[in-house]
């Protein structure tokens, strides 16, 4: 294992029963980048993370994190990582102070620095002030910030974060990747499972899962260009019945509605295709405007690679 | 030993934040110890007795009284046909009939034995056989006492009639034979086995069901350290149950401590850390915690109740219950508990006891720490 990567896993596969949930995953996180870990929901993206960690046994393949074998080595893997669950976990009848302790000490951060760093973290997300609330009594943005929290103390070399923004408003969202963005300054690595679009454009790279497969790796811009075709946004009166029409026709890689538009994305061409689907909307009676080229995002190369046919999903693989 | 600190200091926290459950750990023990203190009693404290007297002569009116002035005997009533024992028995009115068979006086005064029948419910043989004993010696001493009178008024010498040996049974350690100063010290056994394992049978299925498991599996503690923790706090809740149960069975059933209380302290604790061990293993290997419960109160309280000496002694069973028995860390501990609250002894009589026990203790910690497995 090349010493730049933080993590590498090389078929990994883990299967409940006949349902295999990561099928033969290869992926690569170097050190010290964020890395973006998307995917729907049920894609297999925390059952990857728990095996990372040493919760789940891989089925198949193998994994590495930071140069140790998740077989091999689980403990020491689990003093390098920070881990924070999906869910609100802590302890809800313990204080953020308590929680932070009883983290810091399992953790085995030294005695004498433990209140310090515990001081830093409640003042940098926000917590000075709850120090002494319990768990259960905090607001859902303050338990992601408390979770976090316990996943820093003890100075993580990689950082494994399964969305850690579910359920909480914008403005928590930007904090919280204003704390990745300084975490990654400081030299740590993280990996990160978000379905949250916006929060993707800000890892360095990014890879996307579906149904258990990785159909694509790359940076920001990689991941938009593979979206393929252009797409456009036209402005319909009649959005439902538009969407009925365009999903017959041939020579579209998908339509759906963005607010009170339709996007579509075409197989190939460029604006006369465009025009011409358009013409097409009006001769079926349609109240249509001009269409608008749209610039590609992680969004649209998400709905191509997920949505798509199965001959697209073997491409990715 | 930092990061088991951490743990056993989070376990209290969770204690001290549950003050419905703490007061339920503390109080229930001695609530069970006075339910079961006072329900469970083979002391005869009273014998309702009729009265068959076919002789009806004075020396017959003098033995019925001489029954009835003894403490404890009730005569009911007089009857004339002995077939009355079974109404009586049918209705539980009575525990004994004493029926006195014509001649009785006649056959007395001529020197020939008096036969005077006792005839005893015997459907609860436990206190069948106290109640037989119990009027057998009341009847043959107003019989000895008439027959004395007897002699006196004839002038033949009292020393001819004494008995050539006159056993005099002496009853240490529970003189007046009390229920409950034998079963008080079982009791204590018996109630924190159940106590002690089903305080620690949800703590580890507790957290995989609210999600904390995960958080204490993806980080370095490990399994012994996160159940020596997880025990620690457990055991000196524990430990005051023990004191608690040992006074208020001091207080309200008089069982006074003989022994030494820092090795009977001592023994406790080992005692009931191999119930709390008991409680983490089902707590470990059970998918919920009702069935963690279910299972530690299944597999505590009747094993406990039926095989560890408790009310049964051991040495009566069939030899494979004698072996389930050694296994049971109860039966070795109500073995010590009687040993030192009753007869004083000290560790250079029960150490046999004291290391089985502490041999099972440990396999049971060890068996918790093998099962707790950190993956989901």
């Amino acid at each position: 294992m090349p010493e730049d990567l933080a993590i590498r896993t090389e078929g990994l596969t883990k299967k409940f029963g006949d349902f295999t949930a990561v099928d033969h995953v290869d992926l690569e996180v170097r050190r010290g980048e964020v890395f973006g870990f998307l995917g729907a929901n049920g894609s297999g993206k925390s059952t990857t993370i728990r095996m990372l960690c040493g919760l789940l046994a891989p089925t198949e393949g193998r994994a590495e994190v930071s140069g140790m074998d998740v077989r091999e080595h689980p403990e020491r893997i689990r003093e390098v990582i920070g881990y924070v669950a999906q869910f609100f976990y802590l302890y809800g009848d313990m204080t953020v102070r308590e929680n932070m302790e009883l983290f810091g000490g399992i953790y085995g951060v030294p005695e004498d620095e433990l209140p310090g760093r515990i001081d830093r973290w409640q003042e940098r997300l926000d917590l000075g002030q709850y120090s002494r609330v319990l768990g259960a009594d905090l607001s859902m943005g303050m338990q992601r910030r408390l979770s976090l929290a316990c996943a820093v103390l003890h100075q993580p070399r990689l950082l494994l974060l399964d969305e850690p923004t579910s359920g909480v408003d914008p403005l928590v969202r930007r904090e919280f990747f204003d704390v990745i963005g300084e975490l990654q300054d400081e030299g740590t690595t993280i990996l990160v499972t978000t379905h949250v679009m916006d929060e993707a454009e800000r890892c360095n790279r990014m890879s996307l899962m579906d149904r258990g497969r990785i159909v694509a790796v790359g940076t920001p811009a990689e991941i938009k260009e593979m979206s393929g075709g252009r797409i456009y946004s036209l402005e319909v009166r009649d959005l439902a019945k538009a969407l009925d029409l365009l999903q017959e026709r041939e020579g579209l890689r998908q339509a759906q509605p963005f607010g009170r538009q339709l996007q579509f994305q075409l197989a190939q061409g460029g604006d006369d295709e465009a025009e011409e689907i358009a013409a097409w909307l009006r001769d079926q009676g349609l109240d249509v405007d001009d269409p608008e080229p749209v610039r590609p995002t992680i969004e649209h190369t998400f709905l191509t690679l997920l949505g798509g046919s199965g001959s697209e999903e073997d491409d990715g693989q | 030993m930092r990061r088991l600190l951490a743990v056993a200091r989070k376990e209290t926290l969770h204690l001290l934040r549950d003050p419905r459950s703490l007061a339920a750990a503390l109080v229930l023990p001695v609530g069970l110890l006075l339910l079961y203190g006072y329900a469970v009693n083979f002391d005869l404290e009273e014998v309702p007795f009729a009265v068959v007297d076919l002789d009806d002569t004075k020396s017959s009116r003098r033995l019925i009284e001489a029954v009835d002035s003894v403490h404890g005997f009730i005569l009911l009533d007089h009857y004339y046909d002995a077939d009355i024992a079974h109404e009586l028995f049918a209705r539980d009115a009575a525990m004994a009939v004493i029926v006195v068979d014509r001649g009785f006086e006649q056959k007395l005064k001529s020197g020939q034995e008096a036969p005077v029948q006792v005839i005893i419910d015997g459907s609860n043989s436990s206190l069948a056989s106290t109640a037989a004993t119990y009027c057998q010696a009341t009847v043959e001493q107003a019989g000895r006492r008439l027959i004395r009178d007897e002699a006196l008024s004839k002038g033949i010498p009292i020393s001819l009639l004494e008995p050539a040996i006159d056993v005099r049974p002496r009853v240490l350690y529970n003189p007046d034979l009390k229920t409950q100063v034998f079963l008080v010290p079982g009791l204590i056994g018996v109630i924190l086995m159940l106590m002690a394992a089903l305080l620690t049978s949800g703590v580890v299925v507790r957290e995989k069901e609210r999600g904390s498991f995960e958080l204490l599996a993806a980080s370095p503690v490990s399994p012994r350290e996160l159940i020596v923790g997880k025990l620690l706090p457990y055991l000196v809740l524990a430990t005051l149950d023990v004191v608690f149960v040992v006074v208020a069975g001091r207080i309200f059933f008089g069982v006074e401590l003989q022994g030494s209380p820092l090795l009977l302290l001592g023994v406790s604790v080992v005692f009931v850390g191999s119930a709390l061990a008991l409680g983490l293993l089902f707590s470990c290997i059970m998918p919920t915690q009702q069935l963690a419960m279910l299972l530690s109160f299944l597999a505590t309280a009747m094993p406990t109740m039926l095989l560890s000496g408790f009310a049964f002694p051991v040495r009566n069973m069939p030899w494979i219950l004698q072996q389930v028995a050694m296994i049971l860390p109860a039966t070795h501990y109500i073995a010590m508990m009687r040993a030192i609250i009753l007869k004083g002894v000290g560790m250079d009589i029960i150490w046999r006891p004291f290391l089985a026990m502490c041999a099972i203790t440990l396999v049971l910690v060890v068996a918790s720490v093998r099962r707790f497995s950190k993956t989901l």
